[in-house]
């Protein structure tokens, strides 16, 4: 399976920060292997936002944390994860060594949660939990650790931080917990953060505030960013390109605005026609029959083809490869030009 | 506010009886959960505190209408649905529902009143007995509320398990055994054999994926073209309560701040909350993104609520009237109710407000079309 080069946008310089080849993760269970994540590629640009999108139980929080090799023994991860640091040399961070990847892991690549309360130490201040990092990674201590702890909790928005730096998590309501872990994060000033659903736990006005802060930080940091929901308004509205996962797999990559206009893989298809149309009041939707697929017992060929819609016997053989199928896309969907036009009527057949 | 004369003027019900066509009617109905004090502050006698869950609550359902109720966390809608079907009990108020006065109802009154209003909660892992079969949860609704003589009982679990898409043979299996959609549909089963004219759907599909969201959603709507049932369809996706609902109630910290028709509630917000609230949801159209966020600040603790107008710490439009008093929910023309003073035509600084806003919302709700 060839690789895929993600190209396309404005940032992206001639080599990705990072590119991710055959990205393996294998879970031992009680009921037989899980093999969660099956051989994913990708590239990422610097200063760009990828979406990792998908239902839950499609791999894409277990590939977020595989990149930094979060998966402890007797999870295995296997393939490459190579990293264009800020000298210029690339590493594979799934064969670094322990103690050099620990100066990468938190310090060049941060990553954010989906709960900050849990993520958040409750016995140590904000204050203390921003200075760690500063000391760890970018050697700060005392006097000017605190004012820049103070400067990171202003760029996140958080109203009088000098006198916030001594609060606990508890005393933050769950906005402000998101914006101090945020803050955490960005206190190595990393070239790349992970976030895995960091606003799934919010309210709609606050996950409006905080996605455009990321925005905004991105365009001010020139941070990369790999944003994991399962919410396709916000994808539509934070990335630059999207990658759909699906069993695992990626489905489909395209810049964004291509997603949305005209999907290339029958499942990110059918997953925009379920969805409620502003202009079919109370009319049936369009809901993609079944449910996920159990990843220990995964069907023969495209991991989808139960819930098709346009299935036929060529769906069934080979697992179909993620191939390029326009210029910046990629699709793993035997039939990604057959597919109807998003707004056709709905049984149109192949 | 109770005052009957305050009745007539909020959405031009007749304060005594009920119009034809309404089925549920909510009056002045106030919740408060007293937060335990400890040791210190009662012996230091500071007075207890208390979540402000509902203030003043108005609402009238239509027989056979889906009403959407939406809002942020905290903001009462749970509470509300759940003091509708007694699980809570309203501090004061009144709920009548064809003309019984629910908060009153005792004993086998209140039973049969439950039999007619029944509630399907959020949580499908949590809300069915892991212990017992699907048949059991089913044959336990029917036999408890004598729906059926014994004989007839397992014929009317296929016809329950049938009516939501399930097979006969899901009655000899656990809850465990099922995914999080079929769960749903277990409990909307449940539901249904009580034969209810009034359904409550506490966030129905929110703990769904987005591809099995929409096999619930036709499942009800289809029972309720079926069964002529009224749905109160409490949610906080913006999405599916437009799509859903026939009218759409919006909740803030405990208020109603605005109801209308669902086309007038998206295309012409009037409350600055409910234009925040729909520039907020993230529209499915990439093309289409702005800097600034919709709403400012964070959501104001439930024990603290702001003096007057609850929204007011987070509104562009605040003037000192919304500090001093609280807006009451009036009729702003066609049935649009809006619990908001820019909309009091006596104010002739509201005007001048409103005026600005409203061209603003026109600006906004024309280009998120597809929120």
């Amino acid at each position: 399976m060839t690789a895929v080069q993600m190209q396309g946008t404005p940032t992206a310089s001639a080599s990705p920060l990072l590119s991710v080849r055959d990205l393996n993760v294998r879970i031992p269970t009680p009921g037989g292997e899980l093999h969660a994540v099956r051989g994913v590629n990708f590239d990422l640009g610097r200063g760009e936002v990828l979406g990792l999108v998908g239902e839950s139980g499609s791999g894409k929080s277990v590939t977020l944390r595989a990149l930094l090799r979060l998966h402890r023994s007797p999870i295995q991860t296997t393939g490459e994860v190579n990293y264009s640091g800020e000298n210029g040399a690339t590493q594979n961070l799934l064969t670094l060594p322990e103690s050099r990847l620990r100066s990468v892991r938190g310090g060049q690549i941060s990553m954010i949660f989906q709960e900050p309360m849990t993520a958040l130490n409750p016995v140590l201040t904000v204050g203390e939990q921003i200075m760690e990092n500063l000391r760890e990674h970018r050697g700060l201590r005392g006097k000017a650790a605190n004012e820049r702890a103070a400067e990171l909790l202003d760029l996140t928005g958080i109203p009088s931080p000098r006198a916030r730096l001594s609060d606990y998590p508890h005393q933050f309501s769950g906005g402000m917990r998101q914006r101090a872990m945020i803050a955490i994060a960005l206190a190595s000033e990393p070239k790349l953060l992970l976030a895995d659903e960091p606003t799934t736990a919010l309210d709609v006005t606050i996950q409006d505030q905080i996605l455009r802060l990321l925005l905004r930080l991105r365009d001010e940091l020139h941070m990369s960013v790999v944003l994991v929901t399962h919410d396709l308004g916000v994808v539509a509205q934070t990335c630059d390109r999207v990658a759909v996962m699906y069993g695992g797999r990626l489905m489909e990559t395209a810049d964004v605005n291509e997603v949305f206009a005209h999907p290339k893989h029958a499942y990110t298809h059918g997953l925009l026609g379920s969805l409620p149309d502003a202009s079919a009041h109370r009319l049936p939707l369009r809901p993609i029959p079944g449910g996920p697929p159990d990843l220990r017992r995964l069907p023969k060929g495209c991991a989808f083809a139960p819930r098709c819609a346009y299935v036929t016997d060529a769906c069934l053989g080979d697992e179909p490869p993620l191939v390029t199928v326009a210029p910046a896309h990629a699709s793993a969907c035997v039939h990604h030009d057959r597919l109807p036009d998003l707004n056709a009527s709905p049984e149109a057949p192949l | 506010m109770s005052a009957p004369t305050e009745a007539r003027t909020v959405d031009g019900q007749r304060p005594e009886g009920q119009e034809p066509g309404t089925l549920l009617e909510v009056r002045g109905l106030t919740k408060t959960f007293p937060v335990r004090q400890g040791v210190i502050s009662r012996w230091r006698g500071q007075p207890g505190r208390a979540v402000q869950a509902l203030t003043d609550v108005n609402l009238t359902v239509r027989r056979g209408e889906t009403l959407g109720i939406v809002g942020e966390s905290g903001c009462g809608k749970s509470t509300l649905a759940r003091t509708l079907v007694r699980l809570y009990e309203a501090d004061s108020g009144t709920v009548s529902y064809d003309n019984l006065d629910v908060l009153a109802l005792k004993g086998e009154a209140l039973r049969g009143y439950n039999r007619r209003v029944q509630m399907i909660f959020q949580d499908p892992f949590s809300s069915l007995n892991p212990r017992m079969t699907v048949g059991q949860v089913l044959r336990e609704a029917l036999s408890v509320h004598k729906m059926r003589p014994a004989e007839q009982i397992p014929g009317r679990i296929t016809e329950l398990l049938s009516l939501v898409g399930l097979n006969a043979e899901a009655a000899a299996r656990f809850p465990h055994e099922f995914s999080g959609g079929q769960r749903q549909r277990i409990g909307i089963a449940r539901a249904l054999a009580l034969e209810p004219e009034c359904l409550i759907a506490d966030e129905l599909v929110s703990a769904l994926d987005v591809s099995v969201q929409a096999q619930v959603v036709n499942l009800l709507l289809e029972l309720q073209e079926r069964l002529h049932l009224t749905v109160l369809f409490v949610a906080h996706d913006l999405r599916l309560v437009r799509h859903l609902s026939h009218r759409v109630a919006v909740m803030y910290l405990g208020r109603m701040v605005e109801v209308a028709s669902t086309e007038a509630t998206f295309a012409s917000p009037r409350h600055p909350y409910t234009q925040g609230l729909l520039a907020a949801a993230p529209s499915l159209d990439p093309g289409h993104r702005t800097a600034a966020p919709a709403i400012q600040g964070e959501l104001p603790s439930p024990l603290n609520v702001p003096s007057g107008c609850a929204f007011r710490t987070r509104c562009p439009h605040a003037f000192d009237r919304c500090a001093a008093e609280r807006p009451l929910l009036q009729d702003t023309g066609f049935g649009h109710l809006v619990a908001c003073h820019l909309y009091d035509p006596a104010s002739t600084v509201a005007q001048a407000v409103a005026a600005q806003a409203a061209a603003a919302s026109a600006a906004q709700s024309t280009s998120a079309g597809r929120a």
